[in-house]
């Protein structure tokens, strides 16, 4: 586990490494690498469910980050940056792919009250429950789920990742919520009549 | 997310031990990155902000004997990023101007010996290794690899149980016996890749810069120039400057090798109960 061992820098840090990057400094890039790639991965196959894919786009993420070190304009967190590569770059393979990924309910607006997830999230300590639940969205709502939870990015951070604007981040996340939840209650009434 | 909701809370520790427990890449991941980054070409690259405030804060004639300045300079520096020579930049310069002025044109056997014709018919080669490394405690091999980074001229770069060691191409099989014996390997590679293609490939960009350079304050020499003029020069200067990045990297990749050695504990061996 590599990967996880070096996670610990500071985003002065990874901008630090990624200037160094910029300038062709494969030492730096190696240990970027390191530091970046089990999350990308992570990201990558939770939206893919394919882990030849998976692993595919992730090496191409890092190839970008390489490639484009120099124009990483520091208005982001590093972590930001990179997701947002990860995004782009796994959408695009889906769409060679011909899967389709797009959300029906981005224009509907987010209503705050009906925000809660409810009570089947109580049991979200079954992983494998919440991995099954997760399968059910789509590929937009499954991002913007891992990257708000997962990667603790905010909505406007969110938006720049996926490059849409904050109002259909907030739409996704309300959506994708209410669809775990219902999907975890499904499954929850399901478990309850085996 | 609401920091004070509890759902938000459970969905934010469920999808963290998620993260946690994510498999770290496979080495072939990294294989494959390695070899399309050493064969594929770099993006242009901005190093800097763009100077053209400052350009136009300046006075005409300043303006002028800086831009000389640039043109010399800056096809100094591209000139001393592809030969890769340690010397001086002002050593450099003055190279170029004996040679450029005061020397008759080079025979075709003088090319052939000079460095940059030994550069385009040298077969120039990185070699990229890893370890994986079993060891018993990691502080204490970091210190022993240090001591092998001296003696072997590396730099070496540590991140918690990540060693980065960049060396002498002909220092990395002492470098690599070395390291190997700090632990028990549990896996290890070697790669070798080809540059000669991507050096006279940047070779031939920073030329073709310098040239593009040379000619537009020409232009702006003979008819005058706009400050849009002035601004293309400016670019112009960013990206020969990126172009010589570019040649000292690869230079640095064709004459160093990097050893990324990725340590772990070991697990503690106990011992057998006694009179079991």
């Amino acid at each position: 586990m590599v990967g996880r061992r070096t996670e610990g820098s500071t985003d002065a840090d990874d901008r630090h490494l990624l200037g160094r990057i910029a300038a062709g400094d494969r030492a730096a890039f190696d240990i970027f690498y390191h530091a970046y790639a089990r999350r990308v991965l992570a990201y990558v196959r939770d939206i893919v469910h394919g882990a030849d894919l998976a692993e595919e786009v992730a090496g191409d993420v890092m190839v970008a980050v390489w490639k484009s070190a120099g124009r990483y304009a520091g208005r982001a967190r590093v972590l930001s940056w990179v997701l947002g590569i990860a995004h782009h770059k796994t959408l695009d393979a889906l769409r060679r792919r011909g899967v389709a990924f797009a959300p029906l309910d981005d224009g509907m607006p987010a209503d705050d009250a009906a925000d809660a997830p409810g009570a089947a999230l109580i049991a979200l300590e079954e992983r494998a429950l919440l991995e099954d639940a997760l399968r059910s969205l789509s590929v937009e709502h499954r991002a913007v789920l891992q990257l708000m939870y997962a990667f603790g990015c905010s909505q406007s951070e969110i938006a720049e990742i996926v490059a849409c604007p904050v109002a259909t981040v907030k739409t996704r996340v309300f959506y994708a919520k209410r669809r775990l939840r219902d999907q975890l209650e499904r499954m929850h009434a399901a478990q309850g009549l085996a | 997310m609401n920091e004070h909701d509890p759902n938000d809370q459970r969905l934010r520790a469920a999808f963290s031990a998620r993260l946690d427990a994510a498999p770290a890449p496979d080495a072939a991941i990294y294989a494959r990155t390695a070899r399309l980054i050493d064969d594929a070409p770099r993006a242009k690259r901005a190093p800097w902000k763009s100077a053209a405030a400052w350009w136009t804060a300046l006075a005409a004639p300043a303006r002028w004997a800086l831009a000389a300045a640039l043109v010399t300079v800056g096809g100094t520096a591209a000139f001393q990023g592809v030969h890769g020579g340690t010397t001086s930049g002002t050593n450099v310069f003055h190279d170029m101007v004996v040679k450029r002025d005061s020397l008759p044109a080079k025979s075709t056997a003088a090319s052939a010996s000079s460095p940059a014709a030994d550069m385009r018919t040298l077969p120039q080669r990185t070699q990229t290794a890893t370890i994986d490394l079993a060891v018993g405690n990691i502080p204490l091999t970091i210190m022993q690899a240090r001591s092998i980074a001296r003696r072997e001229s590396a730099t070496m770069y540590v991140r918690t149980s990540l060693l980065v060691l960049t060396m002498p191409r002909a220092n990395l099989d002492a470098a690599m016996h070395s390291i190997e014996a700090l632990g028990t390997v549990r896996s290890h590679s070697l790669r070798t890749t080809d540059l000669t293609a991507s050096l006279n490939s940047s070779a031939a960009r920073l030329s073709a810069l310098r040239q593009q350079a040379a000619a537009l304050l020409a232009r702006l020499r003979s008819f005058g120039g706009s400050a849009y003029q002035l601004s293309l020069l400016d670019d112009l200067h960013r990206n020969i400057r990126a172009a010589e990045i570019d040649a000292r990297a690869l230079q640095q990749s064709a004459t160093h090798s990097t050893l990324t050695v990725t340590m772990e504990a070991k697990a503690p061996t106990v011992a057998p109960v006694k009179g079991t």
